[in-house]
């Protein structure tokens, strides 16, 4: 029995400062995109999609203190079979999405059944090993369009109700709407009885273990939840892009997105929205400017790493507590 | 509640403003966005198409007082950071031609944002044939080369010269197997055969030794081979110290022993016979007045890709003088780029009007031993090689 | 009986860590065991709670052999354990912890869509068990900001929020101050009441305030079992244990 043994941290579980921070960021978006041009919309309905690729990476991280660097493996299969279904077999692309996420959910189960026993690096290690395999499935398949990819894939068609969704602003509402809809449940799930059991585990497996928790069973349950969230992030994103390519699946993406929880503070869920905006505007500005961004950006990682290990969000909620005091005093 | 999401306003509200500023614009720029890797696997190949453009644009003294600005797009070899950078640089930067990218899969990612949007693109590398065929369009235009179209003509020429049988290597991605094919159907059309074929895992392979073993012993007379960047070099060293050129000829697509890579392949390269749109060894006056500018200004010996970029440059000024520098109208800039006619460092350039592919010569090269690195001296010419171009209907 | 070991044993490698145990305990009793330091009192609850698997021997509990079964099935039979060592959740804070332990007998764990902390009837309990262990004044500290005397209350706490039929406590007054061993005291005096206990200690002040029944572990092998005034009177505790512990 060792209980020093090495596990994820998150930030404090603060579910009202969650909700503010996530209607702040959504009020936001939704100004760029009422008062933003054509490429500003376009911008934040791709950030929409990676916030909600983000947040599946924050809950398992958080949730059941999984890191996974296989991710963008459902990131991918979210894409393809969403490709599959419009192109090949005519299915509508709304319905393509949901039919993805069960896809996603399934493969979830399946894999996690097998690798949820894992420890720390040893599940990074098979994760990441699982998506490498599939990005290289991916990059020969003749079937998914090998390393070129398929292009020109559809959006959802309702403009049986008068709108078009080939107007970017039309299509980043449709993202923002998922990624709310997604927040919502996540939140509701992270306060449920088994969100507060899978951050217990997160924090202390034996002890769970100990008053009858399941461990493995929340930990796939966990695992399916959040493949589902990243399966729905893959459909949207070749529905906003109209193209799907290889490179979608492979791990760096994975590790982006860790990147962004990071800075986002792991575990908020609304925190992995800010991480996921704050890095992607940082990436965009920073590369029209000047060809080493790439090294700028990991400097800014390390000094988050190092000195801020609570995001983002750990700053926010000291400056919240400092106003606080500064209100109460006056 | 309020209070508190009116003091995150303030730190927020500024974020996404960042980047709604859209550019003013003038009308005496004439605005090239550039959709080409500054980071990652083919930095070089972006720097090298961009330099030799501005080459180009700074030979010309000027295009009816207009100037011209280079606006930088890295893809970062991404095709979703490609797009994204493609709708800002036609959005808000409001660029009149967009140049690139080198990477097809990219090509393919920006295709429907250039078309919906009417915004003439130049290839100056990617290589994938559906761009000219199913996917093309009158305001695509590819100065650079299909995948079809450097290989094809190896395959009858190898036929010609009476090789009856090859062997085929090739990385395992699209454009490996292009290549592959074009020089398939040609050599066997030629009445050749293909004995074998092996493709191995893109950018992976580092030890060929297996794949030699099977080569050799497929008994085939010749090789065709084709691979670019770390694996040209690993695959052309490997095969020499194996001594594959004593059994068979090693050929392939020239790219696998393009001048960029020459001087780390050395003698290794020895003897090998490739197809390619450039070789450095043409001898007319557009090439060597341009390896002499460009050895001035960069210090460095051009490559096919720098070659690329220059001719991309050339067409861009020759099509704006067309329109007596009106750019205004993209449908009118798009057809004069495609009605363009030059003569650049690898010879006489005409966009086939079917396809909007270029016709360029191929050349058929052998690698000989020079002063210092090995040199490609030119075996044969092609002349007027054109991508059949079927699928496509402009 | 709620519990019976027989001839159970287990070993680490080749140290034979538990041999030959038998014992039984019975309905609402509370039972101590004592023994020198690595006698292998720990090991024998980790064995009882499942989680450690005993190598030969079995495991009854109301009359049912769970030897194959897992550390949370038994802690769902009622076998729940506090840990020698402090293990909580110290990221979460007491009100917390405790919920969570109450969801578990509940049965809710699974439940996905309703809000833990703010159903109204498990925070009542929860408070009602906060106060039970005394520790009100800290419902909304986190677990690894309090001081260890108040976190081996809260590991008690987190056992007893469980509902246990069995309650297996180890040392739960180590390193504790003469004040809050007495709190500690009183506490578990109010729970056996309720509860069947086992209770590991070295505080003797604490056995024999507590313990109806005490069984003396010496190098794996129960050497004793009987009345806390036999104990005393023991010659051979005496001289194993008690007389060591004493000088
Ligand atoms: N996981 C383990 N692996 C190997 N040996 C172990 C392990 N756990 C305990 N032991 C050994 O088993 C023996 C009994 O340990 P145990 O913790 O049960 O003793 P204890 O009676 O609780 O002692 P203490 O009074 O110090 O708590 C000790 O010698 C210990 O070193
Ligand atoms: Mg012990």
């Amino acid at each position: 029995m060792d209980y020093m043994e090495d596990k994820m941290k998150a930030v404090n579980y603060n579910p009202r400062l969650r909700l503010h921070l996530f209607i702040v960021l959504v009020v936001s978006a939704l100004i760029s995109i009422f008062f933003g041009g054509y490429f500003t919309r376009f911008f934040i309905a791709e950030i929409a999609i990676l916030s909600i690729f983000a947040m599946s990476l924050d809950f398992l991280a958080a949730r059941g203190g999984l890191v996974s660097l296989g991710h963008a493996m459902f990131l991918g299969i979210g894409a393809y079979s969403t490709t599959i279904f419009i192109l090949n077999l005519g299915i509508s692309p709304f319905i393509a999405t949901i039919l993805s996420l069960l896809i996603g959910c399934f493969i979830g189960l399946l894999i996690s059944y097998f690798i949820v026993v894992l420890n720390g690096i040893f599940f990074i290690m098979v994760t990441l090993a699982l998506g490498e395999m599939f990005h290289a499935w991916v990059f020969t398949s003749e079937l998914l369009g090998g390393s070129d990819g398929i292009s020109g894939i559809i959006r959802p068609d309702i403009s049986f109700m008068g709108i078009d969704m080939n107007d970017p602003f039309i299509f980043a509402i449709y993202s923002l709407l998922w990624m709310s809809l997604i927040y919502f449940i996540l939140s509701r799930i992270t306060d449920s009885p088994l969100g507060r059991n899978l951050d217990a585990l997160r924090q202390n497996h034996m002890r769970l273990s100990a008053i009858g928790g399941y461990a493995k069973v929340y930990k796939i349950i966990a695992f399916t939840i959040s493949s589902g969230v990243a399966s729905i992030a893959g459909s949207l994103y070749v529905q906003l892009n109209g193209f799907i390519s290889p490179e979608l699946t492979h791990w760096t993406v994975s590790g982006e997105g860790l990147i962004m929880i990071i800075v986002g503070g792991i575990g908020s869920i609304s925190g992995a929205i800010l991480g996921a905006s704050v890095v992607y505007i940082l990436q965009h500005e920073l590369s029209n400017f000047i060809s080493w961004w790439m090294l700028i950006v990991g400097l800014l990682f390390i000094l988050v790493v190092l000195f801020m290990q609570d995001g983002l969000w750990g700053l926010i909620e000291k400056l919240r507590l400092r106003l606080l005091k500064g209100k109460n005093k006056i | 509640m309020i209070s508190f999401l009116f003091r995150y306003f303030k730190l927020l509200i500024t974020l996404p403003f960042l980047f709604c500023v859209a550019n003013a614009n003038d009308k005496n720029i004439i605005k090239i966005g550039t959709l080409l890797p500054y980071s990652g696997v083919y930095t070089v190949l972006g720097e090298e198409i961009t330099n030799a453009m501005k080459l180009a644009f700074e030979e010309q003294e000027d295009i009816f007082d207009k100037k011209i600005e280079v606006i930088r797009g890295d893809t970062e070899v991404k095709p979703n950071i490609a797009l994204q950078k493609a709708r800002k640089l036609i959005s808000s930067d409001k660029v009149d031609i967009l140049v690139g990218p080198v990477s097809s899969s990219v090509a393919l990612a920006i295709r429907d944002v250039v078309v919906q949007t009417k915004t003439p693109l130049i290839i100056p590398n990617a290589g994938a044939n559906v761009l000219t065929r199913e996917k093309c369009s009158k305001f695509i235009t590819r100065i650079s080369f299909s995948n079809h179209q450097i290989n094809a003509p190896m395959g009858t020429w190898m036929a010609n010269q009476g090789i009856k049988t090859a062997f085929l290597l090739a990385p395992d991605y699209a454009a490996g197997k292009e290549m592959m094919s074009a020089f398939r159907d040609n050599f066997e059309a030629g009445g050749g055969s293909i004995l074998g074929e092996e493709y191995t895992p893109f950018r992976k392979t580092k030890d060929f030794g297996p794949y030699l073993a099977r080569i050799k012993n497929s008994g085939a007379e010749a090789l065709y081979v084709f691979y670019a960047g770390g694996e040209a070099i690993n695959f052309i060293k490997q095969a020499h110290s194996f001594g594959l050129g004593d059994i068979m000829k090693i050929t392939g697509a020239g790219w696998t022993t393009s001048p960029l890579f020459l001087p780390a392949q050395k003698d290794a390269a020895l003897g090998f016979i490739g197809s390619l749109n450039y070789v450095p060894s043409i001898d007319s006056v557009e090439n060597n007045n341009f390896k002499k500018a460009y050895i001035d200004k960069y210090d460095r010996v051009p490559s096919e890709f720098a070659v690329q970029g220059y001719d991309t440059g050339k067409v861009i000024i020759e099509a704006v003088k067309s329109l007596s520098g009106d750019i205004s109208n993209k449908e009118k800039l798009a057809s004069a780029i495609n009605n363009i006619s030059v003569t650049g460092p690898r010879g006489p350039l005409t966009i086939d009007k079917k396809s909007n592919n270029v016709i360029q010569n191929i050349y058929i090269f052998e690698v000989v031993s020079g002063d210092n690195i090995p040199e490609l001296k030119i075996l044969d010419t092609i002349q007027a090689v054109k991508d059949p171009g079927s699928g496509c209907n402009l | 009986m709620i519990l019976e070991l027989k001839k159970l044993s287990k070993s680490f490698g080749s140290i034979k860590v538990l041999k030959n145990i038998n014992l039984k305990i019975d309905n609402n009793e509370c039972v101590g065991i004592i023994g020198p330091n690595g006698a292998g009192k720990s090991t024998l609850f980790n064995v009882i709670a499942g989680h450690l698997k005993h190598d030969i021997g079995d495991v009854i509990y109301k009359n049912i052999n769970i030897n194959n079964k897992s550390n949370e099935q038994r802690a769902r039979f009622g076998i729940v354990q506090s840990f020698q060592k402090n293990s909580m959740f110290p990221e979460m804070t007491v009100l917390e912890s405790i919920m969570l332990a109450i969801s578990h007998r509940l049965n809710i764990t699974f439940q996905l869509f309703t809000n833990l902390n703010s159903n109204i009837r498990i925070l009542n309990e929860a408070f009602e068990i906060i106060k039970n262990i005394g520790l009100d004044k800290y419902s909304n500290s986190r677990s690894d900001a309090l001081s260890y005397g108040l976190q081996r209350q809260l590991e008690i706490g987190i056992a007893i929020a469980c509902s246990p039929t069995l309650l297996l406590l180890d040392e739960p007054t180590a390193g504790m101050s003469p004040l809050e061993t007495k709190n500690i005291i009183r506490l578990i005096k109010n729970l056996s009441k309720n509860y069947t206990i086992v209770i590991v200690e070295h505080d003797m002040e604490v056995i024999y305030n507590l313990a109806h029944r005490i069984y003396v572990l010496d190098r794996g092998k129960i050497i004793f079992n009987g009345e806390s005034e036999e104990i005393k009177n023991s010659k051979l505790v005496q001289d194993k244990y008690l007389g060591i512990e004493n000088v």
